[in-house]
Parts: structure tokens; C-alpha cells; sequence
């Protein structure tokens, strides 16, 4: 068995708007094992979604993939032709998007949409598909009834379910969720977190995309932090909350309320750079309270302390 | 609200037929009781006539009633199913004998307008949508804006003068070619020559129907294009768009629930657009010598046939606001949000 499923080598994604270029991912390399659970954690317009939307090749104009490799299963991603494309997408990689009311087709029931999967990607015929879909849809925990549902007809936690069930359909090895809870109340939250990590439990990998870093620490194996288009922090999600060593991790933990402790929640001051013209040296140095000379000219790089990796000039190791 | 279906939408619909047609009466009766003259003085014309036979000409015709009497004698003969007789030239003939010949006419003629128009409209549209952006899409909507725009004698004229009279190969009036007989059983033309096999006249009678239904749908289509583009650029930008596309779901798939989704509101617009229609029906019919609805009312204003003119436009809207009611009920079964 191979050591990685997918490998993400020095991406570039740039978006061609008419004030500028935007250098959303910026070099950005991220690998995931097989049957792991990584969450990509950043605020919005880190680059994180652009990221996960590259492997699924859903970039388009004015955003393009400029440079960087994306080996999923022994195969180039950015290589492969559409068509070949498309029996991986769907099939060897699934997709939970982030608003659940607006991701299903308004005109067509559930239980075709779903169907659809089947027919497209195994050619079963109409009938076979829809038992296959039921199934699904139970595995999910929706009652069969619904089959003949309109999405309009369910609530949005039952519409991501859905959604959830067309990605894991055909049993992908990777699942994509792109903040698949933002849109919910934190009760159906959890229920779609456990869902998701049952999924996981039946070998599937899966990367997590979310502004939540507590979520995150919840229930990931790993943790990759981006900020204005890199990635500043990777490594096991115990160390990255107990012992971040980036000052935007560190930040972002400190604007997490703590429900149990005398803790006070500290945000980090500033906005995110423009990535049009991002600043000088380590981007994140206007906001940091640490910054030095160094991070005002030099780009840090990702050095790596055994499994934990950090681009910080100021990062110190215990 | 209280769910109570379709069915109780569809009787309220059809209960307010009842005083949209009230209101356009009234409005056509006042109209035609301003103009100047009546029917038997535009008939008897310069000619010197004996007052007395003028009055006993006019009392033949109803006209020496009141005008309210005359409001509500007519109204209540139309609640019975008859639209009166012509009062001039010739008097005496049941309105209704015109209507069924000149009516299957116009519905022929606007049958094959709307589809010109739904057809035009529906690709420009697409195709501007699916290029957007780029030189066709501007192109588009450019043509778009002049269709809307063109007014229907001119367009007529031209596509007359360049297949009619410069290529040949369209006649450039009427409705068939008089020396063919065609047995009428729906008076459309098309439909009759199918169901009697009879070729010379299912040619003939298309010929003679492809540049009036033309130049319908072509000023028609401007407003399709511009609808069913903006709507297919708006729902290709939707989430679900990108959601099949994750599925791996194949590109001409994806384009077809696209065109299902933005063809939605261009329901709509057919619904409405069916009345524009059969309003520039009268303009093409006049143009290219059409012997429907559009041509007999324009005939009968100079003779200032007061019943065939209310008769032919009441017969119109009912047509209308049932096809629009029609239309609606389409709107509703498609699209399953819809609850009434």
C-alpha cells in the first residue's frame, strides 16, 4: 500500500481578477494517508477551499492552477484527461459542500440524484440504482420514504445528508468536505460530524476544510493550518492544540472560548493581507507580535520537528 | 395558507376570466361608441338617403336603443354563446361564421410564431450563456435588443422582398395557394392537410406560413434570448451546478438540468408573450395578407361593425387569459416548490 492516497506538491492557484492577480494557494504542499482524517484550518480567503476545489479540478476562469502536482493513487490529477477525470471524480473522490440548500438540484428528487451516481458511474439500470439509493440513504439515517422527496421538502441537516450520501455513494477512498457544518445549528453539527467520522471508520479519507479550529481538534488525525495562501503549520492534531508553534495557531486557539476554564478570549488584531500584493518575507509578520527583521524580508520555510512541521523564523522547539 | 391543491387554484383562475373579459368589453365598447359614425353611415358613405330609411336602417341594426340597453343586450347574448350579427357589409351575418374561419387562422399562425420564437430564443440564449462573456455572447445579445426592437411590417417587408421577390421562393401573402383544395376539418391548414393526406397542400400551406411566422418570431425570440441567457449564466454559477460536476456527472448532462432549472421563468414569459403574440399577430397578418382574427377586425373598424369587433376581441381574450391560465398550471406541475 502506498504511504500517501493523495499527495498535493507545491501548488499554485492564481485568480485572474481585474485589480490584480490573486495568489490564492501560494506553493502549498499537503499529503494525506490512507484512512486519515486531515483538517485544513484557516480563515476566510486563506486559500483553503481553492485548495480542495484544485484536487476536484473545479477551479474555474478567472481562477487557474498555475503550478504544482496532485497525485491521487498513483495517478497525476492535473494530467489526467476530462474524461478519465470524471470516473475518478464521484467515484474515487467524493465532495461535501458547504451550503446544503443550495447544493442539490431544486427540480429533481433525492432518490434520482442519487440514482444518477450509480447509473453514470457503475451503468446500473434505473431500478437497480434507486434500490442502491435507498440503501444509501438508510446508511445515512434517512427513513427510505424520503426517496421520492424534493430537496425543498427536508430540513438543511437532512439536505447535507443527502448530499453526503451522493459523495460516500460509491465508496470513495477520499472524501472532500468543504466546511460541510458552517450552514448548521451545532446540534445537527454533531450528528453530521458523527456521520462523517463513521465514513472514516470504514476506511475513507477524508480532508476537512473549516474556520473552526476546535471542530477540527474534535476529531482530526492532523491538522494543516493556511494562512494568505500558505501553509504555516501541519502536524498531529493533539500537538498542534497543546503545543502550536506558529503565532497564528496560537492565535487562533486563544480566540476559542473555553467553557470550563477562567480563560479569556483573545482575538488576533489585524486583517489578513491582500493577496494581490501580499507583504514582504513571512506574510503573516504585520499581525504577529513576535515579527523580527528576518520575518519583514525573509519567506519562511516549513521545517519539520519530527511529524509537527512549522514556517516560522520564530519558532522555537521545546 | 391552507393547503387546498390545484384544483381550487385553477377555479379561482378561471372565476377571474370572468371580470378581466367585463373590463376589456367595457373599454371596447366606449372606444368604438367615440368614434365617429356607425355602421350604416360608414356603409351608406357620401350617398344621399332619405332620413326615415337611415332611421329604419338603424333600428334594424339595434343602434336606436340607448347606449346602455345596447351595453347590456349584447353582453347578455354573448353570456349565451352568441356574439351577434355583423351590422354592415354584408349585415346580418353571425359574427361566430367569421370567427371560425378567420380564428384557426390566427391560432395557426401564432402556434408556429410562438415556436419560432421559443426555439430562436431558447438557442442564442443558451448559447450566449454557455460563451459568456466572450464575442457570441455579445453578439447575442446585441441581436437580442434589435429583435426586440424591430417592428413587424419592416421585418415583414424585407423577408418578402428578399424570398419573395428577389430569391422567389416564398410566396409573400396568403394562406395557401388558391388553386389547391383543401378540405377543412380544423382550419389549421397544416394539421387539415396531414389528416387528409394530402400532400400539395401540407407543402403549400407551409411555404405560406414560414415567412409570417418568421418575422413573429424573430421580433418574439429577443425576449427569450435575453431571459433564458441571463438565467443560464445564473443558474450555471449555482452550487448544485458545481455539485454535479463533483459527481462526475458528464458536461451535457449538467447543461440539460442547467436549461431545465432557467427555463422556469421563461414559462412565464411564454404565458405573457402569448398575448404580445397574438397582438403582433394582427400586424404580420396585415402584412403578408393573413385572412385571420388580426386582418377581420382592421376590415370591420372601417365599417365601424360595432358587434363583429366586440365579438372578435372578446373571443380573443377569452382565448388568452385560458391559455394563460394554462401556462400557469404548466408552471406548477414543473416546478415542485410551487404550492398553491
Amino acid at each position: 500500500m502506498p504511504r500517501y492516497l493523495l499527495e498535493i506538491k507545491d501548488l499554485v492557484v492564481k485568480y485572474y481578477a481585474l485589480s490584480g492577480i490573486v495568489r490564492a494557494v501560494d506553493h502549498v504542499s499537503l499529503a494525506v494517508k490512507p484512512g486519515e482524517w486531515i483538517s485544513v484550518v484557516g480563515e476566510s480567503g486563506c486559500g483553503k477551499s481553492t485548495m480542495a476545489y484544485s484536487i476536484a479540478r473545479l477551479i474555474s476562469p478567472p481562477g487557474k492552477i498555475v503550478d504544482g502536482k496532485i497525485v491521487f493513487d498513483g495517478r497525476d490529477l492535473l494530467r489526467t484527461s476530462p474524461k478519465e477525470f470524471r470516473k475518478i471524480l464521484g467515484r474515487e473522490i467524493g465532495v461535501v459542500f458547504q451550503d446544503p440548500m443550495t447544493s442539490l438540484d431544486p427540480l429533481r428528487r433525492i432518490g434520482d440524484q442519487i440514482a444518477e451516481v450509480y447509473m453514470t458511474h457503475l451503468g446500473m439500470k434505473k431500478k437497480e440504482a434507486i434500490e442502491k439509493a435507498i440503501e444509501v440513504l438508510e446508511r445515512v439515517g434517512i427513513p427510505r420514504d424520503k426517496i421520492s422527496a424534493y430537496p425543498h421538502q427536508m430540513s438543511g441537516g437532512q439536505r447535507q445528508r443527502v448530499a453526503i450520501a451522493i459523495a460516500v455513494a460509491l465508496r470513495p477512498k477520499l472524501l472532500i468536505a468543504d466546511e460541510p457544518t458552517t450552514a448548521l445549528d451545532v446540534i445537527v453539527q454533531d450528528t453530521i460530524m458523527d456521520l462523517l467520522q463513521s465514513f472514516k471508520k470504514e476506511g475513507t479519507s477524508i480532508l476537512f476544510i473549516t474556520h473552526d479550529l476546535a471542530l477540527a481538534a474534535e476529531r482530526s488525525d492532523r491538522i494543516a493550518v493556511m494562512y494568505a495562501g500558505k501553509l504555516v503549520e501541519e502536524g498531529p492534531a493533539e500537538k498542534i492544540v497543546e503545543n502550536p508553534l506558529h503565532p497564528y495557531t496560537q492565535g487562533l486557539l486563544k480566540s476559542v472560548p473555553d467553557l470550563w476554564g477562567p480563560k479569556k478570549i483573545e482575538s488576533i488584531p489585524g486583517y489578513p493581507p491582500d493577496l494581490r500584493s501580499p507583504p514582504p518575507g513571512c506574510r503573516f509578520h504585520p499581525r504577529c507580535r513576535y515579527a523580527g527583521e528576518s520575518c519583514r524580508r525573509e519567506e519562511p520555510v516549513l521545517r519539520c520537528f519530527g511529524e509537527h512541521c512549522v514556517a516560522c523564523h520564530r519558532a522555537w522547539v521545546k | 395558507m391552507a393547503k387546498k391543491g390545484l384544483g381550487y387554484y385553477i377555479v379561482v383562475r378561471a372565476l377571474m376570466i370572468i371580470p378581466t373579459i367585463l373590463i376589456l368589453y367595457t373599454i371596447v365598447f366606449v372606444l368604438l361608441r367615440i368614434l365617429p359614425g356607425n355602421p350604416i353611415l360608414a356603409v351608406v358613405g357620401t350617398r344621399n338617403i332619405p332620413p326615415e330609411q337611415l332611421r329604419h336602417l338603424e333600428h334594424l341594426a339595434g343602434l336606436d336603443k340607448p347606449l346602455i340597453a345596447q351595453y347590456f343586450d349584447y353582453l347578455w347574448n354573448v353570456l349565451h354563446g352568441n356574439f351577434g350579427v355583423t351590422l354592415a357589409s354584408p349585415m346580418g351575418v353571425p359574427v361566430m361564421d367569421y370567427i371560425a374561419t378567420r380564428f384557426p387562422a390566427t391560432l395557426e399562425l401564432a402556434i408556429w410564431g410562438f415556436t419560432f420564437s421559443v426555439i430562436i430564443g431558447l438557442v442564442t440564449g443558451m448559447i450566449a450563456a454557455l460563451k459568456r462573456g466572450g464575442k457570441i455572447d455579445t453578439t447575442m445579445r446585441i441581436y437580442s435588443i434589435v429583435a426586440y426592437t424591430l417592428f413587424i411590417p419592416w421585418l415583414g417587408m424585407i423577408l418578402q422582398y428578399v424570398f419573395g421577390v428577389v430569391l422567389g421562393v416564398l410566396p409573400t401573402g396568403g394562406r395557401i395557394d388558391p388553386r389547391i383544395n383543401l378540405q377543412t376539418i380544423t382550419g389549421l391548414y397544416v394539421l387539415d392537410s396531414i389528416l387528409t393526406g394530402n400532400l400539395p397542400a401540407l407543402i403549400s400551406s407551409i411555404k405560406h406560413l414560414i415567412l409570417p411566422s418568421l418575422t413573429l418570431g424573430i421580433v418574439l425570440s429577443g425576449a427569450y434570448t435575453r431571459l433564458v441567457r441571463n438565467n443560464m449564466v445564473d443558474v450555471l454559477s449555482m452550487d448544485f451546478i458545481r455539485s454535479y460536476k463533483a459527481r462526475g456527472i458528464p458536461g451535457y448532462k449538467i447543461t440539460w438540468y442547467a436549461l431545465k432549472n432557467a427555463f422556469i421563468p421563461v414559462i412565464t414569459l411564454m404565458g405573457l408573450q402569448f398575448a404580445i403574440l397574438l397582438g403582433g399577430a394582427i400586424l404580420t397578418e396585415t402584412t403578408f395578407s393573413w385572412p385571420g382574427m388580426g386582418t377581420f377586425i382592421v376590415d370591420r373598424i372601417e365599417y365601424r361593425d360595432y358587434n363583429s369587433i366586440q365579438g372578435a376581441i372578446i373571443f380573443f381574450a377569452f382565448f388568452v387569459a385560458v391559455i394563460s391560465l394554462v401556462v400557469d398550471v404548466i408552471y406548477a406541475l414543473l416546478d415542485p416548490r410551487i404550492k398553491y
